[in-house]
């Protein structure tokens, strides 16, 4: 069989470590061969793909960051003065240290709080975040790669391979800055007629922190072609520049294009949670259901809805349904615990969390789900394990300020009031935005 | 993910080694009333299967059986793609097209009926073949220009030319313009077109009339290249892995289904998108059908779930048992619309979608039945050991009286030639002192953690080691050297073992030793009159100099009989010190130019003449003089002004820096800007900014230096203070109290500095034990606020040095209670117990807000 006929067939069966292989002997061979090389290129693209949209993070508070409009914005125009929910705090959902409320699924940004180790990590520097990201993913693949630059942009014939060598260096190279002249070039090359390579410029000037010039290029796509992945760029970009009110109006176009496509209204729904308006975020999710009925993040967020809006029985049926659908997650049987728990069936309650403590490895993780056995210890009126409880998930986490809070109103029982104090103070100062342990501190004050 | 499983009822499994593509199967009728299913590997085998599936008496359906396979045959070369149409001229029946890499030959299936099922022999008639000049990689076939009752086939080779063959005849043969990679290639029958995805990612459609003029272009004329074009191009932004044609007769229209890496388009014939479909997983193949005017479409996804949309809508997901390569439907004689799936490996399933449920099955807990006395005594001996351990917070930080671990220090007295670097330079002589920690744990740790610690200008290298699992005796061996130039202010060392017990109690053992005298000190001239003179007395006779520094002895300067010896620094630093035996009044007198430099004498010469003395239990050394308080002042003095300065420096820095980060913030803002406008001069105060830095860094940089070295001398100051408050004959609980005050380490933290403690434990001690009158215990309580004018802090030094001598005397049992009932606890007086406030708010129950349970 011919070689390069094999190569194609092992691209498409995915098999891109053996396609590389052929197309390194083929190219041994004829050193010139285009098309070898081409697909070459592509199979070490794909190897290392990552769906770049879903996995995107946005830096928080950067100090040179100039791209939010507004310095003090109105109430309702914002992410950050998001009007607060109108239930009260005390027994309403639970927040992220950054305000928002937490999500029924784990997505970057969603459930991080400052202090852990997590965030620790993360460089100094937040400008740089997004492409030191990429570059990171660059730079595993190119350990595995020894023959030094597989392109130079200078010498490539634009209209035949520019698209693919731009993946390429996006993704494998992690040099956006190239990747960018590339684009460049190729945008004026196709008279700016090409939706694609203004797409990707955005992906360049977002990876380099140019906000304003990825959100115009994005709007001059949006004029010429309709894509579903552009009208969520565009939406991303206008979060990241605190505009949740724009990003909206983005989205609900895109929905008027693409009737009922899931990912816009994914987008919404979160967006709409993101800015406390849980009952419409449901809504959406609740479209989502109908529309893909296999959608985990919307039957997993209206779970959660129900959870927090007391109805735990029927968070458990939503949840029950995520778990025949095969999903085996630590999450996923803590929080069947939990509504175990609320909804009364108590004989299944022990099952779900030994099964949560099982496979949960995570420290972070662990440390939430021992948090959550101590509420079935106050449930069973067990205080000496509910301390205990506590006590591990504090090992565990340090920084586990409702924990703290809990162990204070357990301790207090006993009387130990120094101890209590120092509970609170620890749980206000590791999340100063948590409600209860100011309240409770209010109230050992005054009792003083 | 999925809540159901897909059915196969008919599965069979070729040898090793065949590997399937895309295009490796075809379902055909061929010319009969149910649907033939053909295979052909890449080793060059061809399989004919014929599914015949009935239905047994308790509603099962057959699986494979032997006769179901109706021909195999293996041919000489690969077999690229199969496919079927009229393709022999004059005839009404369907034939098999074979793609080998260079050749294309047609088949008839043609069977010999024999009597029994088995008995029916099949056999491929080859109708003609057609060699292909270039390699080619797959083909269409349809019936190009609108001709009747027969099919012609294209075939596109792997540099992208397409060969055109009319039946039995070549007909022409093209070039596609911007040609890289053979891409899928589909005819649409309604406007005679075919559509591919061109190498910069768009689908692209050409006229079968413009390619076959372009062909007979070429024919004629072989060096003309002429350009053809497209007929209509969308742009994809994708790479396709699959393109498939459907005919809506409904709409009359025709449908163009692509699957892309991440989408699913659909488009209409004039090339304008009908819906796409943003796919959350990566596509392996997919297959698509009409029923009335919907179009369902089966995605494979790369974790083998197949997902049937209509339209854009999730009809149904099913776990499949397989990975496919290629998903079609056949019309089986009991079963209409069976799935047909192959995978790389040659499995070929027949299957259904049906309702059986995916159950997810999760491993079973490895947990055995509880015995639970067994239980209940292992939970008791576990809350045992917690309550001993964790019982009550307080516990954790009271000594053991059982020691786990004892740290023995052994001090060299013979010194080394210091090989190890140090910041001194010039120094002849260099010496180092080795210093053995021994350490004998007695239960087993799980970490230990030694630091050895001199002050400054002392250094011990190296300082920290850290064993796990120590079990046995262990010696840890470090050398301590001069470093740096400066006064000593002791030269005691200090080994802290860090420990971790094996219940993970953490646990702290310290141990003091004192360095050799020689490793700092070397022998000078005694000088007869110094500046500062400090008088120690000694209530036995006094022991003679040579006897308290025999390492000195056999000098020439110094000898058994001499009442006098002086010392100086080896880094030549600092002043001389003398010390003068009084042999009649038993006094030593401890001279020298600077106070700082006799700290280290001091401490030394108390600690030799008790060692001395160490049999007589009535001998005591006392110090009757008030204390040096100028002396002590002026060191202050110095630091505070040093400290001010670091201060000054350091908020010049803090202004500079930020300064920097506002012009350069101002030059991103420039830059960005797309009309580029002038810098006005923003790069010259960039730079000037930036030097100024430099500037003041480096300052800075001396004014630590000098702070550290007003730091040294102030501690040795304190150090002194400490030393001869010790020996005075005061109260003990004074003593108590002003050795805690006088602590030689100074710290200075970047919130607060050593003035700020030490004021407010001077007014502390000032309003309580060294109260004078009633006035002074109204004082207003400090609470450690910064230090702005020395003067009152001198205020305060003098004032507790003038009081100690006249309190000392007489014995004043008052303070102790006063001390117990004063409003404010100093940071010195650690001993002092909060008031215990718990059972105040136990009559008046407090509601008290638990936080939720959190859900992940």
């Amino acid at each position: 069989m011919d070689p390069f006929y094999l190569a194609l067939s092992l691209f498409r069966r995915r098999k891109y470590d053996k396609c590389i292989d052929v197309c390194t002997s083929i190219l041994e061979k004829q050193s010139l061969d285009q098309a070898v090389w081409c697909l070459k290129m592509r199979a070490m693209t794909q190897r290392i793909y990552v769906d770049d949209i879903e996995s995107e993070e946005i830096p928080e508070n950067d100090f040179l960051e100039d791209n939010a409009v507004a310095t003090a914005p109105r109430p309702g125009t914002s992410m950050k003065t998001s009007q607060p929910p109108k239930t009260g705090a005390l027994g309403s959902r639970p927040r992220t240290a950054t305000g928002r409320p937490i999500s029924g699924v784990s997505r970057p940004g969603t459930q991080n709080r400052p202090g852990t180790a997590l965030d620790r990590l993360r460089t100094a520097r937040p400008v740089t975040g997004q492409s030191a990201r990429a570059i990171r993913l660059g730079t595993a693949a190119m350990l595995s790669q020894k023959e030094g630059p597989f392109i130079q942009v200078s010498r490539l014939n634009l209209a035949k391979y520019a698209k693919k060598s731009r993946t390429y260096l996006f993704y494998h190279e992690g040099d956006v800055r190239n990747a960018m002249e590339l684009a460049v070039q190729a945008t004026q090359y196709c008279d700016f007629k090409d939706w694609w390579w203004k797409v990707q410029l955005a992906k360049c000037y977002v990876a380099l922190n140019l906000i304003r010039e990825a959100e115009q290029q994005l709007r001059s796509v949006l004029k010429q072609h309709y894509h579903v992945e552009s009208f969520i760029r565009l939406t991303r970009i206008y979060i990241r520049l605190d505009q949740p009110l724009s990003a909206m109006e983005i989205c609900k176009s895109g929905v008027e294009v693409f009737p009922k496509d899931v990912s816009i209204m994914t987008e919404l729904a979160r967006l709409t949670e993101a800015l406390n308006d849980t009952s419409t975020s449901v809504k959406y999710y609740r479209t989502i259901v109908i529309e893909d009925a296999m959608n985990t993040e919307a039957i997993a967020c209206i779970g959660m809805y129900h959870f927090y809006n007391h109805q735990p029985e029927l968070a458990l049926r939503y949840y029950r349904r995520v778990l025949a659908m095969g999903a085996h997650s630590v999450e996923l049987y803590n929080n069947l615990g939990l509504c175990c728990l609320y909804s009364q069936q108590l004989d299944l309650t022990y099952p779900c969390f030994q099964r949560a403590l099982e496979l949960a490895t995570d420290p972070l993780v662990r440390a939430e789900v021992w948090y959550n056995l101590s509420h079935l210890a106050i449930a069973a009126g067990d205080m000496e394990l509910a301390i205990r409880c506590l006590t591990l998930s504090i090992s565990l986490d340090k920084t586990h300020a409702s924990a703290y809070n809990n162990l204070a109103v357990l301790h207090h029982k006993t009387g130990n009031a120094n101890l209590v104090k120092a509970y609170l103070t620890s749980a206000k100062e590791l999340e100063p935005d948590l409600v209860e342990p100011q309240i409770n501190l209010g109230l050992l004050q005054t009792a003083e | 993910m999925s809540l159901f499983r897909v059915r196969e009822f008919w599965t069979t499994q070729t040898e090793d080694d065949e590997y399937f593509d895309q295009n490796s199967m075809i379902i055909t009728k061929l010319n009969s009333d149910s649907d033939f299913i053909i295979t052909g590997s890449q080793s060059g085998v061809l399989r004919i299967f014929k599914p015949s599936c009935t239905l047994t008496e308790n509603n099962n359906i057959t699986g494979f059986t032997a006769t179901d396979l109706l021909l195999e045959q293996m041919f000489n070369h690969p077999i690229l793609q199969v496919g079927f149409g009229r393709l022999v001229s004059g005839s009404q029946n369907t034939q098999i097209a074979i793609l080998h890499p260079r050749l294309l030959s047609v088949y008839q299936l043609k069977s010999k009926e024999g009597v029994t099922d088995h008995g029916t022999q099949n056999y491929l008639h080859l109708a003609y073949e057609h060699n292909l000049r270039r390699s080619a990689a797959n083909f269409e076939i349809g019936s190009f220009g609108g001709t009747q009752n027969r099919d012609f086939i294209c075939v596109q080779t792997l540099d992208g030319m397409l060969n055109f063959f009319e039946q039995e005849n070549a007909a022409f043969c093209c070039f596609l313009p911007n040609f890289l990679l053979p891409r899928p290639i589909a005819y649409v029958k309604k406007t005679d077109e075919f559509v591919t995805c061109s190498s910069n990612w768009s689908i692209v459609s050409y006229k079968y009339k413009d390619l076959s003029e372009a062909g007979e272009a070429s024919n004629t004329n072989v060096d003309s290249s002429q350009k053809i074009d497209y007929n209509w191009c969308y742009n994809l932004g994708e790479d396709v892995i699959d393109i498939s044609v459907i005919d809506d007769f409904i709409n009359k229209e025709a449908w163009i289904l692509i699957l892309g890496e991440r989408n699913l388009f659909c488009l209409d014939s004039k090339g304008k998108l009908k819906f796409m479909k943003k796919l959350d997983y990566s596509p392996i193949c997919f297959n698509v059908y009409v029923i009335d005017d919907r179009i369902l479409s089966l995605v494979i996804s790369e974790t083998s779930t197949l997902l049937v949309y209509e339209n854009t809508t999730l009809k149904w997901s099913a776990q499949l048992q397989m990975l496919p390569v290629a998903i079609k439907r056949a019309f089986l004689n009991t079963i209409k619309g069976a799935l047909v799936l192959l995978s790389d490996e040659g499995r070929l399933e027949c299957c259904y979608l049906g309702t059986e449920p995916s159950l997810f099955v999760a491993p079973p807990l490895a947990r055995k039945e509880i015995d639970f006395e067994k239980a209940e005594e292992e939970l008791d001996r576990l809350n045992k050991i917690i309550n001993k351990s964790f019982g009550k917070d307080a516990k954790l930080l009271k000594s053991d009286t059982d020691k786990d671990l004892e740290i023995q220090i052994t001090v060299n007295p013979c010194l080394l030639p210091c090989t190890l670097e140090t910041k001194l330079e010039n120094i002849e002589n260099h010496q180092m002192c080795e210093v053995a920690v021994d350490i004998l744990p007695k239960l087993n740790h799980e970490e230990v953690q030694v630091c050895v610690v001199a002050q400054s200008p002392l250094m011990v290298v190296p300082q920290v080691k850290l064993y796990n699992e120590l079990k046995e005796k262990t010696t840890f061996t470090c050398y301590a050297f001069l470093n740096d130039t400066g006064e000593v202010p002791s030269l005691n060392i200090e080994v802290v073992a860090t420990v971790v017990t094996s219940l993970g109690v953490p646990k702290i053992y310290k141990e003091e030793a004192i360095l050799p005298i020689s490793l700092v000190y070397q022998l000078c001239a005694p000088q007869k009159e110094s500046v500062h003179k400090i008088t120690i007395n000694i209530n036995k006779s006094p022991v003679p100099l040579a006897d308290l520094f025999p390492e000195y002895v056999n000098n020439e300067t110094f000898s058994q009989s001499t009442n006098a010896i002086g010392l100086k620094n080896v880094s030549s630093s600092g002043h001389s010190v003398t010390v003068l035996l009084a042999k009649s009044s038993e006094r030593y007198r401890l001279q020298s130019d600077s106070f700082a430099s006799l700290s280290f004498l001091i401490e030394l010469m108390i600690f030799r003449l008790k060692t001395h003395y160490v049999d007589h239990s009535d001998f005591i050394v006392s110090y009757n003089s008030s204390l040096p308080s100028n002396e002590v002042i002026l060191y202050v003095n110095n630091h505070f002004t040093k400290r001010q300065m670091v201060r000054q420096l350091e908020e010049e820095l803090a202004q500079l820096t930020s300064q920097f980060r506002i012009i350069q913030k101002r030059l991103i803002s420039k830059f960005k800007i797309k009309n580029p406008s002038p810098l006005s001069n923003l790069e010259l105060l960039l730079q000037d900014t930036y030097d100024e830095i430099m500037i003041a860094t480096d300052q800075l940089i001396t004014a630590y230096s000098e702070l550290t070295k007003a730091q040294g001398e102030l501690s040795c100051a304190l150090n002194i203070v400490q030393n001869l408050v010790k020996i005075m004959d005061i109260n003990p609980e004074l003593k108590e109290l002003l050795l805690s005050a006088f602590c030689p380490t100074v710290d200075d933290s970047d919130s607060q500095g050593w003035e700020d403690v030490m004021d407010t434990t001077l007014c502390h001690l000032l309003r309580t034990a060294l109260a004078k009158s009633e006035k002074d215990k109204l004082r207003s309580t400090n609470t450690a606020e910064e230090v702005k004018d020395i003067t009152r802090l001198e205020k305060h030094l003098n004032q507790v040095f003038e009081r100690i001598p006249k309190i000392s005397n007489e014995i004043n049992e008052e303070f102790d209670l006063k001390e117990e009932y004063s409003p404010q606890e100093s940071p010195k007086s650690p001993d002092k117990e909060m008031r215990p406030v718990g059972s105040q708010f136990r009559g008046n129950p407090a509601h008290a807000y638990f936080l939720q349970g959190k859900a992940c």
